[in-house]
């Protein structure tokens, strides 16, 4: 372990210059050549020049725009270069600075952030790790710290002299602004040590409830984001880089290229092994009146022949269906993958889960995509019907046989509170935006082996509200002799994972949609009443069972005393006769003699 | 291609669908649903012509000259489309009568509905059951709302095809003189067909892997929500088809209760017709009086397995 104590006192081991410190360590050549050089970008105080030298045991050198500053690195017997890293020459200007030296590795520790370009010192870095072979290392203020971004939420911004919203920042990063301005200079990376803090240095007032971590808001707010993006604590990002093919893109973003023009993402898990019901799944689809829809089958865990199976049926689609298919492969994981699989490929504003034993009414998307032009963003939902069904082979055809009529089994009406108890909506009867997935991290969770959609509709409609639109529009089969999740998996396992769920959902703030409560209250109130006229019968049955027992005693009492009685008044008992003495074989025989004799 | 059962030698098919003032999208959808049909079949052997005729019986054409041309531009592996306006309300029984007679080179007809939407597989296993000589009337099953109606497992035998999505021998149908248009316009005309095709000697399959897709729409509850007209010529054809398979009480029990003030006025109008027909001796000669073919059950011409 490297002694940071010997260093400048702003070099520590948790702080942006000892992670810097650590990925050089972590990336630079075993075989370090003495001669090598270490430019120092933005050096400013060049806090690390001194770890540099005699950790890696390469020539530091610093480069600035602050005359000052180069001249006190120049004192403390460092060399020091001016250049302007804005200056769109700024490549050129740092090989004369290099003039022919080997260049081992850069620092770019909080610079880029000041820089009203930095495009060209990005794109400069990018040449020259590209020239020299060599590794950099950059730390740039992560502006989506939880601390910033619930302040901003609540109307909030403040400056401060340094730190996190330093005032003399001109440009502000998140790690995906980050990470497409380095692609665009050419610059990968391939290490990171951020820096974490749950408190920046803009967690103040200290008695913000918004910042604490303890209140109800709070917490709600950092489990949703902690879904959505693993950065909320992330202080600063820390980043081992090197060079790669440069992928210019401007450095803002065209609201337009985050629009897609396709509306819904039909994703169908398949085994390969129900292949009729795949066919019967894909002609609903190609008889839908609106076709705003591509279809994901994410075939999962197939082998070669299942594959084929389905690679047959997908090229027998017409032509307009089939260009609007895409097979996607799996070999891992558990139900939920190929759904999550099938998302991350997802093009649509909306998703759909469609099990390749799902059938649906020719308006399923066309009811939908209606929908979505009021509510668009929310859950929507239809009414899903239940049908029996089972297997049947005609002429050594295997078909699928309904067994019975289509019928009502779940709720027209979606109630978030009422899902807490029962799940309502198959899947085949709601779709979700595809935003969930891809700006809130929702995913359905792998490690449950039933349940998981309920489990991931419960976090959806949370954070999307659901719309109901009252339509019938899917069947969901029920299979009466074949094995589907409902048989596969024991009575004993839905339990538990339904106690997982409602595990997962007491562990952190649950958010209503308007109009819940007063169900709730309802509900509430008509518990009260029904606990205390409960309380109310008990107290009667106590006091029913208390006069029962009284009575008892009476009871008792009395045929005590009329038992008495009558052993009183009784006569001494007579002594058996003699035929009662007789035994009843000696009293059959006689009879029977009797009988004879007669 | 698939190991599955099919014919030994390659066919012609014949596909009819009437057009009565129907959305183009729809028949757009099954034309390009029979056009990759077709595909498969030319490729995997199992059909040398695939032919469709679109009658119109609308008031007006759906279809302009140029409207055709684009289709046909549009789907190459139907080796003719064609398309006859009737310029009348022909009805489905006379409709597909007349596109029968259109063209005599299919060796099967298929009568589909115009917003039916075949899997791509589902003509050629409705071919393939009549390997089976015995078989002269075939129906594939309907998505989303299966038919209700019984049929054996293993060989399909049922009662009788409905012509949303059938197959029969061109020959056949000829050698039967087709659907009995004097009596039905349309509903009950397919029931007829498959009980004069039992008569014949012949068997009536359901196959349930031959699938295609016939919007129904359900009300929240799960049932079928059939239109007006539906109801009406439903009526109508019930009571026709009581009269013509020998069911005489039926015909009065049904008469009873269209005559009656609670009818609606959909059924008032079929006994009004049945009358008519009556008292016009253009009813046709009954049949069947053993009742030995046509299967009457609660309504229905079939054991139903469930009720839509």
């Amino acid at each position: 372990m490297n002694d940071f104590h010997k260093y400048d006192n702003e070099v520590q081991p948790d702080n942006k210059f000892g992670h810097a410190l650590r990925l050089l360590e972590q990336h630079l050549p075993a075989d370090l050549d003495q001669d090598g050089v270490h430019l120092d970008l933005a050096c400013g105080f060049g806090h690390v020049a001194e770890p540099i030298k005699d950790w890696f045991g390469l020539h530091y050198v610093g480069v600035d725009v602050d005359e000052l500053e180069l001249d006190q690195l120049r004192a403390r017997g460092l060399e020091a270069h001016a250049a302007d890293l804005t200056d769109p020459d700024v490549a050129e200007r740092l090989r004369k600075v290099l003039d022919g030296r080997r260049l081992v590795s850069v620092t770019f520790l909080d610079g880029l952030e000041h820089l009203t370009d930095g495009s060209h010192a990005l794109a400069a870095l990018g040449e020259l790790l590209a020239e020299h072979r060599a590794v950099a290392v950059t730390s740039v203020p992560n502006v989506t710290h939880l601390d910033v971004g619930i302040k901003t939420l609540l109307g909030t911004w403040d400056y401060t002299e340094a730190g996190l919203l330093d005032v003399t920042h001109v440009q502000l990063y998140s790690e995906k602004s980050l990470t497409a301005a380095l692609a665009s200079a050419g610059l990968s990376r391939i290490g990171r040590e951020d820096v974490l803090l749950a408190r920046s240095d803009q967690h103040f007032p200290g008695d913000h409830v918004g910042l604490s971590e303890a209140t109800t808001f709070s917490r709600y707010l950092r489990t949703v984001r902690g879904d959505a993006e693993p950065n909320g604590l992330v202080n600063q990002f820390v980043w081992a880089l090197t060079a790669a093919p440069p992928r210019p893109a401007p450095s803002y973003v065209d609201p337009r290229s985050t629009e897609t023009d396709r509306f819904l993402s039909v994703v169908m898990r398949t085994q390969g092994r129900r292949i009729q019901e795949l066919r019967e799944a894909l002609v609903c689809l190609a008889a839908q009146s609106c076709q705003d829809f591509e279809v994901l089958v994410v075939a999962h865990k197939t082998n070669a022949e299942e594959q084929k199976a389905v690679e047959v049926v997908i090229d027998d689609q017409p032509p307009a269906l089939r260009e609007r298919i895409r097979l996607v492969l799996l070999d891992h994981g558990q139900r939920s993958a190929p759904i999550n699989a099938g998302i991350e490929a997802a093009a649509g504003r909306y998703v759909a889960i469609f099990d390749d034993d799902d059938v649906v009414m020719g308006d399923w998307v066309k009811e939908f995509r209606d929908a979505e032009r009021e509510h668009g963003g929310r859950i929507l939902r239809t009414i899903a019907m239940k049908q029996g069904a089972s297997v049947d082979t005609v002429r050594g055809l295997p078909g699928i046989r309904s067994t019975t009529a289509p019928e009502k089994a779940y709720d027209d009406d979606f109630s978030l509170a009422g899902h807490l108890v029962a799940n309502q909506s198959p899947p085949i009867g709601w779709i979700f935006p595809r935003s969930l997935a891809t700006h809130f991290g929702l995913a359905y969770d792998d490690s449950m082996t039933t349940t998981e959609d309920w489990e991931f509709l419960l976090r959806a409609a949370q954070l999307a509200g659901v719309t109901d639109i009252g339509r019938g529009t899917a069947i969901y089969r029920w299979w009466e002799t074949r094995e589907s999740s409902r048989t596969a998996h024991p009575i004993d396992e839905w339990a538990q994972n339904q106690r997982e769920i409602e595990r997962r959902i007491d562990s952190r703030p649950f958010l209503l949609p308007p109009g819940e409560t007063r169900q709730l209250r309802a509900d509430l109130l008509e518990l009260t009443e029904l606990r205390k006229r409960t309380r109310q019968m008990q107290r009667r049955v106590t006091q029913l069972e208390k006069k029962s027992a009284q009575k008892q005693t009476q009871i008792r009492r009395l045929q005590r005393r009329l038992r008495q009685q009558r052993r009183a008044k009784a006569p001494a008992p007579m002594p058996p006769t003699l035929r009662q003495r007789l035994r009843p074989r000696t009293r059959l025989k006689a009879m029977a003699r009797r009988v004879r004799g007669s | 291609m698939l190991d599955e059962p099919r014919l030994d030698e390659p066919v012609i098919i014949g596909v009819q669908s009437l057009l009565y003032h129907t959305p183009m999208a729809g028949v757009v959808r099954m034309l390009e649903a029979l056009d990759n049909s077709s595909r498969i079949g030319q490729s995997e052997g199992m059909c040398t012509g695939f032919v469709v005729t679109l009658g119109d019986a609308s008031s007006e054409r759906l279809l302009s000259d140029a409207d055709l041309d684009e289709l046909r531009a549009r789907l190459p592996h139907i080796h003719q489309l064609r398309y006859h306006f009737f310029a009348d309300n022909v009805g489905t029984s006379r409709g597909h009568n007349e596109m029968a007679q259109i063209l005599d080179d299919p060796d099967y007809l298929i009568f589909s509905n115009p917003d039916v939407v075949p899997e791509p597989r589902a003509i050629w296993r409705m071919l393939a059951a009549f390997k089976d000589p015995s078989v002269g009337f075939v129906e594939a099953k309907q998505l989303p709302i299966e038919h209700p109606k019984d049929y054996a497992s293993g060989t399909g035998f049922t009662s009788w095809a409905t012509t949303a999505f059938a197959m029969t021998p061109r020959d056949l149908f000829v050698e039967l003189g087709g659907f009995d248009s004097q009596t039905f316009f349309m509903y009950c005309d397919d029931v007829d067909y498959s009980w004069r095709v039992r008569e014949a000697g012949k068997q009536v399959v359901f196959q349930p892997a031959a699938v295609v897709f016939h919007d129904k729409y359900l009300d929240t509850d799960g049932r079928w929500m059939p239109t007006s007209a539906e109801v009406r010529f439903s009526a109508e054809a019930g009571l026709l088809i009581a009269h013509k398979w020998s069911k005489p009480g039926l015909v009065k029990s049904i008469l009873r209760r269209f005559e009656s003030a609670d009818a609606s006025p959909e059924e008032k109008a079929a006994a009004r017709e049945f009358r008519q027909r009556e008292r016009e001796g253009t009813l046709v000669e009954q049949r069947d009086p053993d009742h030995t073919i046509g299967t009457f059950a609660k309504g229905r011409y079939a054991e139903h397995r469930y009720s839509l």
